[in-house]
């Protein structure tokens, strides 16, 4: 369940760097690449509460809390793109890091977790 | 043929000039169609000082592609609207109806409107045998109701009718010329602007202000008269936005009675014929094909009220074309007063029925301004939360709004270059990952402008005999180079230049530099 939520981000990822290419070229984000990428890493995050929840000693909060926050800004960004208002680029950054750095920690648990078993 | 609705004929027409500077005023109406001109007609009345804005001319948009139909009964038959409503409802409903065509009776007296007005008998009508349940059903639904209604026959008409229902004592009239003299009326004691589109509200505790291209004016209410709100509001997500066509042709033979006329040929929609004078002319008007804005060929839609107007009517060319848009509420009431800003009115959701609602949205909006109480009001009230009401509606529509986002994908195009663009097409070109609206006019002209709406990033979609970009969202609707013709955007689509291979949006200047 926690290799299938990091396979999902993974993909929902590699859209938020397309998305953030459109972005830094001054084109218009297509929408579906938003919604998609919302979706993928939304059910990531949900499989990755449900491990959290199955395996408690193993548990990875760091990461989901980490994923929450990233989603807050996520909505920010979106609700300013969707108006057809200038995006935040420092929000976008800030979306973006805690984002990977969420991710660095899900991988690194996920290499332990398995590791050890 | 002219695209044009049959009553742009007249010759009288308004000449305002459009704001420039700044000004102060109790009330901002914004649109000049029936609503916005009733509405500020009330307003003056109570002693309020009002401006108008218009972002075209004086009932130049919806109200001008009407059918000039005056009537108790709603697209949404009565028997559908029992359905869901209790009795008290539907009550309201109508004495809310009658309170509106009283009031246009009233103000065509008052103000001495020769606006060919005339009571005629509204008729809903079933062309085929399987339909008559559909006549029977909206019959017994409005007997119930205590309205004075009567079965067929309906005598001198060219096409097939199963059965009918009738209802005297409703009304026709000249949608522009009551509107023109509406205008007359209230010109002396109202400022009115026109080309003056509304491109941002600035809303405040105490005050808004409501920003035009050149000008700016601090008010402390605004009322949005513009079928739909403008800008950004949760009432879109309640609204399917819907266009409709209306034909107009010289009849050879035929007589037609006068009257209002809805016959069912399936189980969907109505077609509605209206009859007309038209210098000393008969002229037969044929209105229907309703869809989803920017989901369906409007050519097709025009294609198929010829076919059936070739079937029943004798004439040899058709004089006029035009297409109107409505907005449909999720729960079928119209959404009427107070948004969710205090000092902040607005009116949507007429249905096909806008004339009538127009004229109530003006007398609940007036009145809820002032303190005063309209026994309907509640039931038509801006704010209400009606989900089990609303749910099946408001899913349907968000759900298509959605797809429409979902087919934004990068690739996404009609066409792979502008050489693809033939004479008068529309398509959407991809270009340095840009989406662009491209069209090619009969001068062999490219005209090129980004396919991306301006009020919530939809892909705009080519309107082929209208000729304009209409976005399948939430309706907004813009000319082949951008400018805004009607909807909630505030905003022209963006323009492009093209710099060697690569593609730059130049966003409207009114978004850049907002003079607040």
């Amino acid at each position: 369940m926690d290799i299938a939520s990091a396979v999902l981000i993974a993909l929902g990822a590699v859209l938020g760097v397309l998305m953030l290419v459109n972005l830094l070229k001054g084109h218009h984000i297509p929408k579906a690449l938003t919604f998609i990428h919302g979706g993928l890493v939304v059910t990531g995050l949900i499989l990755l509460i449900l491990f959290n929840l199955n395996y408690p000693d193993h548990a990875n909060w760091i990461s989901v809390g980490l994923f929450i926050l990233a989603a807050f800004g996520g909505i920010y960004i979106l609700i300013h793109d969707i108006k057809h208002e200038k995006v935040p680029l420092t929000v976008v950054f800030i979306h973006g890091t805690v984002a990977v750095s969420a991710y660095a920690i899900l991988i690194y648990r996920i290499t332990q977790f398995h590791g050890s078993t | 043929m002219k695209m044009q609705s049959i009553w742009n004929t007249i010759k009288e027409h308004t000449t305002f000039s459009s704001l420039k500077g700044n000004a102060h005023s109790d009330v901002v109406v914004i649109g000049g169609g029936i609503t916005g001109l009733t509405t500020a007609e009330l307003l003056i009345e109570k002693g309020f000082n009002v401006i108008l804005l218009e972002g075209k001319s004086i009932c130049g948009s919806n109200t001008s592609q009407s059918t000039g139909n005056l009537y108790i009964p709603v697209d949404k038959n009565f028997s559908e609207i029992k359905a869901k409503y209790d009795k008290k409802v539907v009550q309201h409903i109508i004495d809310a109806r009658k309170s509106g065509l009283e009031l246009i009776e009233a103000n065509i007296k008052k103000y001495s409107i020769d606006c060919d007005y005339e009571k005629v008998p509204w008729h809903l009508y079933a062309a085929t045998k399987d339909l008559e349940d559909k006549i029977d059903t909206e019959f017994a639904a409005m007997s119930e109701l205590g309205l004075d209604v009567r079965r067929g026959p309906m005598d001198n008409v060219p096409y097939p009718v199963q059965s009918a229902v009738i209802l005297d004592q409703q009304a026709q009239f000249h949608p522009l010329k009551y509107g023109l003299g509406l205008t007359r009326g209230i010109m002396e004691h109202c400022r009115i602007y026109e080309n003056s589109p509304v491109i941002h509200i600035q809303e405040e505790k105490d005050f808004s202000i409501v920003l035009t291209p050149f000008g700016k004016i601090t008010t402390k209410y605004i009322v949005h008269a513009t079928h739909t709100p403008k800008g950004v509001m949760g009432v879109h997500t309640l609204l399917g936005p819907y266009r409709e066509y209306g034909m107009a042709f010289k009849l050879k033979n035929n007589v037609h009675p006068k009257g209002i006329f809805w016959g069912y040929y399936d189980e969907k929609e109505h077609i509605s014929t209206r009859h007309y004078t038209l210098e000393g002319e008969s002229y037969m008007m044929v209105l229907g094909g309703a869809h989803k804005v920017g989901q369906d060929s409007s050519k097709e839609k025009f294609k198929f009220l010829e076919n059936f107007a070739r079937t029943y009517f004798e004439f040899d060319e058709i004089d006029f074309e035009w297409g109107g848009q409505h907005y449909r509420p999720a729960d079928l009431l119209p959404y009427i007063g107070r948004t969710h800003h205090e000092t902040t009115f607005a009116a949507t959701g007429f249905s096909t029925d806008g004339l009538t609602w127009g004229t109530v949205a003006a007398k609940i909006i007036c009145n809820e301004m002032t303190n005063v109480v309209t026994p309907f009001a509640k039931t038509f009230e801006y704010k209400r939360f009606t989900p089990l009401k609303s749910a099946k509606n408001f899913v349907k529509e968000n759900i298509n709004v959605f797809g429409q986002y979902l087919k934004d994908l990068p690739g996404y195009k009609d066409a792979r270059s502008f050489e693809e663009v033939s004479i008068n097409e529309g398509k959407i070109v991809e270009a340095d990952g840009q989406k662009l609206a491209v069209h090619r006019d009969e001068a062999n002209k490219l005209h090129v402008c980004s396919a991306v709406c301006t009020h919530l990033e939809c892909i705009v979609k080519w309107n082929d005999a209208e000729k304009s970009w209409d976005c399948p969202c939430h309706g907004s609707r813009f000319g082949i180079d951008g400018e805004i013709l009607e909807g909630p955007a505030t905003q022209n689509l963006d323009s492009i230049v093209i710099e060697g291979h690569h593609v730059v949006l130049k966003e409207s200047p009114w978004t850049s530099h907002p003079q607040s």
